[in-house]
């Protein structure tokens, strides 16, 4: 069996306050696995404990040696570079020369079209797929994705959940985080549900998770 | 109603900057205003200058003698008669601005005796006061000693102007602007890319390649305060291997500085006016223009405790005087420290920025 990302009984602190609180999980391989809840409930902060961006206070976070790749909530990248630098830079920081998959990449979210545009001078929606092309580059086994629809137009949208429910054929993952779960609701096959810091569900779902996550809302 | 709504807006954003506001308001008029003791007179009165016996006849009181005549003007060092040669090293090195050379019988009544004092050409800035410090100890030696006292100025090293002078300390000014203003400015505009960066390589690789290309491009300032000089036909040799090397290191140790106080303050405001605040500091109190006992002597002391006086010191004395690079070799070694000693608090201030991630 693929070695899979594990938290082990993870809590993570910011002086008094907690952010995650005792949590067991597993990401496995060849899923659309959706961390969803509401603000502040610890799920981008899961999300910095698996790259590696912060430490926990306890537990421990096992990630597999293989490549990983995310798209932040905020685009991060170099605002004084052009778009195509961005994508020569990273990808060469990333090792992968892989021309044909950049092309890909370029092609689904249309960024020939701002290829030479500086990318600190792109409006929101086409610096969400810049970002979202960065995450990709390497083509990683794991991807994560942080509100990867942010301000993107709806056929972009539709572009993006094509793309993604076809990427994790094999034994490649998708980690979805967001709290709008109704709109990944054709491609997830695993929820987990965050509140206060804490999984308050974890499963299987097919075609059901936003009445899950309602459900669990709704139980309080 | 807009205007009293913008006013509320500014105090709430003087609130949330209030370190930056403190710095500006408080602590920076505060340094200024301390920073003033430390300019008491506007004559050079404790610049370091050796006292020297002119051979071993010379009498411990003829010394004492003479040392309270220079002491008037200067911090006098007492030189034995065979270290006469380190006393001109020293000279050259800018540890001493005038060499003193005490001849016997100074407390010989009518004796007819010359006192002698050495002083170099190039420190410009001291050419004049040193003209008058010569007049000043013809005359309190005519006033205090029993012998018939006459003063020698005698001048070594070229004859070099003011501007000549000032270029070497400019190209100096260039570098640390560079360091403070420039370099902080490009990182803190890349911030937004540093958790890509830290996932995908690491921020000390980040300031690796920052330094990799920046501290090169600094040639560029460097070569154009030169290409000026030869216009202007200044005997000036700023891209002279040993300047470059001097220059370089410097500019990785106060450039290690500034990013190591953006990192502390992860990159908020209070970071560059700190940058500034330090800048204004090192350039008041390193005496890159004046030799180290202008003004007092507490800022002679600063200055000398300051790594970017030695560096300009060894910088001028390459560049400008055309000395060999290996007698300021104590210096350069210090500098080396210095520098290692800048990138262990640069790569301390990284490690505190991990460790506390981007929400600090």
């Amino acid at each position: 069996m693929a070695e899979q990302i594990r938290f082990d009984g993870v809590s993570k602190s910011y002086g008094d306050v907690v952010a995650l609180d005792g949590i067991d999980l597993t990401i496995r391989r060849g899923e659309v696995h959706c961390l969803v809840g509401p603000n502040g409930s610890g799920k981008t902060t899961l999300l910095d404990l698996l790259l590696g961006l912060e430490r926990p206070t306890a537990g421990t976070v096992t990630v597999p040696d293989v490549p990983i790749g995310c798209s932040f909530q905020s685009p991060t990248f170099y605002p004084g570079l052009t778009v195509a630098e961005n994508l020569d830079v990273f990808a060469r920081l990333s090792g992968c020369p892989d021309e044909a998959w950049r092309e890909r990449l370029v092609d689904l979210f249309e960024l020939d079209r701002v290829g030479d545009q500086l990318a600190g001078t792109l409006s929101g929606g086409w610096a969400k797929k810049v970002d979202l092309a960065l995450g990709l580059l390497k083509r990683p086994t794991y991807l994560l994705l942080d509100e990867p629809f942010g301000d993107l137009d709806d056929a972009s949208k539709r572009r993006l959940l094509d793309f993604l429910s076809g990427y994790c054929e094999g034994d490649r993952s998708v980690l979805v985080v967001t709290h709008h779960v109704s709109r990944f609701e054709a491609i997830v096959d695993r929820l987990t549900v965050f509140d206060g810091g804490r999984i308050r569900d974890d499963g299987a779902v097919d075609g059901t998770a936003h009445d899950r996550y309602l459900e669990v809302l709704e139980s309080g | 109603m807009s205007v009293r709504s913008l006013v509320y807006k500014e105090l709430r954003w003087l609130r949330h900057n209030i370190s930056t506001v403190l710095l500006v308001l408080v602590v920076l008029p505060s340094i200024v205003a301390l920073g003033t003791v430390a300019f008491q007179q506007v004559i050079p009165r404790d610049t370091p200058v050796a006292v020297v016996p002119a051979d071993d006849s010379v009498t411990e009181d003829e010394m004492t003698a003479m040392r309270g005549v220079t002491t008037l003007f200067s911090q006098p060092h007492s030189y034995e008669a065979d270290e006469r040669d380190a006393a001109m090293r020293a000279l050259t090195r800018e540890e001493l601005y005038a060499v003193v050379v005490v001849p016997p019988d100074l407390l010989e009544e009518d004796a007819d005796v010359t006192v002698e004092m050495y002083v170099e050409e190039e420190i410009v800035p001291y050419e004049q006061p040193s003209m008058a410090i010569t007049g000043i100890l013809r005359y309190q030696a005519g006033q205090l000693l029993p012998a018939d006292v006459d003063v020698e100025r005698i001048a070594v090293g070229d004859d070099r102007t003011l501007s000549e002078f000032l270029v070497s300390v400019g190209a100096m000014l260039v570098t640390m602007l560079f360091a403070f203003a420039y370099v902080p400015y490009v990182v803190a505009d890349e911030q937004q890319v540093f958790r890509r960066i830290r996932v995908e390589s690491s921020l000390w690789q980040l300031l690796a390649g920052k330094f990799v290309v920046l501290t090169p491009l600094l040639l560029v300032p460097v070569g154009t305060f030169q290409a000026v000089a030869w216009y202007l036909d200044f005997s000036v040799a700023l891209l002279a291997p040993a300047a470059i090397a001097v220059t370089l290191l410097t500019f990785v140790y106060l450039t290690a500085i500034s990013l190591g106080v953006m990192f502390l303050t992860r990159f908020r405001p209070v970071g560059r006016m700190a940058n500034v605040v330090i800048m204004v500091g090192a350039l008041t109190f390193s005496n890159l223009v004046y030799p180290a006992g202008f003004f007092s002597p507490l800022r002679r002391e600063i200055a000398k405790s300051s790594p970017l006086h030695y560096s300009m010191v060894v910088q001028r004395g390459v560049s400008l005087k055309g000395h060999h690079v290996w007698l300021y070799g104590d210096y350069l070694l210090g500098l080396v420290g210095f520098t290692l000693l800048s990138l262990c608090f640069l790569a301390g201030t990284v490690h505190y920025y991990d460790r506390g991630g981007y929400r600090g």
